[in-house]
């Protein structure tokens, strides 16, 4: 009875991830095929993608790892990059409370910008609409199911777009250089300026990218990624200073 | 497969993987302030708008000036359209269009 309340419930987050398979899909092409226009190999970017498992930081790797740029500015990158998983993660651990120790270890792998909306939003939605009372016993672990119903599908997704997306990129026939170049930059371009709305945010991304030329410049290293630090801690604190004026 | 590579991969696997596991173990249910959470989402804004701008105009250490103006142009026109269609493909679609357009319209 258990094994099958667990099965359907990595059923459900199965069904309910379908939106980031569709979404998934053409990123991590797009990843695929500008790895290969890098200079990894398959196995190397296959590999990341079921490591890191996060197209922002794997996407600010690709240059620096194919130009030799050092470990530790790679390192210090994805860190600083994937910080908001801390944050998600802490909210989305609330829910599986009471799940076995070994699975909330492997499903941790699994936690994403994109797989980590549609399970919180339905774990908010179900503990608002049960009392405390009739919440079952194992909803830890069904709550883990469904999680890993989103994650590990998503998952396998990303890893295999990433793959076929590489596949790909060998076909393409010569004097479309600039097209695979723009590929992955262009695509969290567009995919930025429709998330960023705010007019804050705004400024500080444009800024910052006229900035990381200039940073570029000074020091092929760190530079960028100091301009990006100091212009994002301007910004907040800029932002924190005119609210409390106001 | 380069050794260096793989082992920065793992690196960064393991990085990852400990702002994943550490909340699941230590912190479930914390809930930080608005302002640290408004903080890493700027910071997160600013290292994707500098990667994109250094992985788009520079190869290693150098600026790639002659292909400068029609990679800014295809990029500028992909964001707005994206912005204005709330549609990240059909940003993509009209960048990847004017980016091998225009070298050879600039010729």
């Amino acid at each position: 009875m258990v094994n099958r309340i667990t099965r359907a419930s990595f059923l459900a987050g199965a069904k309910a991830a379908v939106p980031i398979w569709i979404a998934f899909i053409p990123t991590s092409f797009a990843m695929g095929i500008a790895a290969k226009v890098h200079g990894l190999a398959l196995g190397e970017i296959v590999l990341m993608s079921m490591l890191v498992y996060a197209g922002p930081a794997q996407f600010a790797a690709l240059e620096p790892l194919a130009t030799g740029r050092p470990v530790l500015q790679i390192l210090a990158t994805t860190f600083l990059i994937n910080l908001r998983f801390l944050i998600m993660s802490a909210a989305i651990a609330a829910y599986f409370r009471g799940a076995k120790r070994v699975r909330l270890l492997f499903g941790s792998q699994f936690i994403s910008a994109s797989s980590f909306i549609i399970p919180f939003t339905h774990f908010q939605k179900q503990a608002a609409g049960s009392a405390a009372a009739d919440v079952a016993e194992n909803s830890g672990e069904h709550n883990l199911r469904y999680f890993l119903g989103v994650g590990l599908t998503s998952f396998v997704v990303w890893v295999t777009g990433s793959a076929v997306g590489y596949w790909a990129a060998l076909g393409v026939p010569a004097g479309f250089d600039e097209a695979l170049k723009f590929i992955l930059p262009g695509y969290f371009a567009c995919m930025l300026a429709v998330e960023i709305r705010e007019r804050t945010a705004q400024w500080i991304s444009a800024a910052s990218f006229f900035a990381a030329l200039l940073g570029m410049m000074l020091n092929p290293n760190w530079g960028w990624l100091v301009t990006a630090l100091v212009i994002a801690t301007a910004g907040w604190m800029a932002e924190k200073w005119i609210r409390r004026e106001s | 497969m380069d050794t260096t590579r793989v082992l920065t991969i793992v690196g960064m696997g393991l990085m990852t993987y400990l702002t994943r596991v550490v909340p699941q173990l230590y912190l479930a249910g914390r809930r930080f302030p608005a302002a640290f959470d408004r903080y890493l989402r700027y910071l997160a804004y600013t290292l994707m708008t500098s990667i994109i701008a250094t992985s788009l105009f520079f190869v290693g250490a150098k600026f790639e000036l002659a292909a400068a103006p029609s990679r800014g142009l295809a990029l500028l026109a992909a964001v707005l359209a994206a912005y204005w269609s709330r549609s990240a493909p059909l940003g993509l679609a009209l960048g990847l269009v004017l980016v091998v357009a225009l070298p050879w319209l600039m010729r």
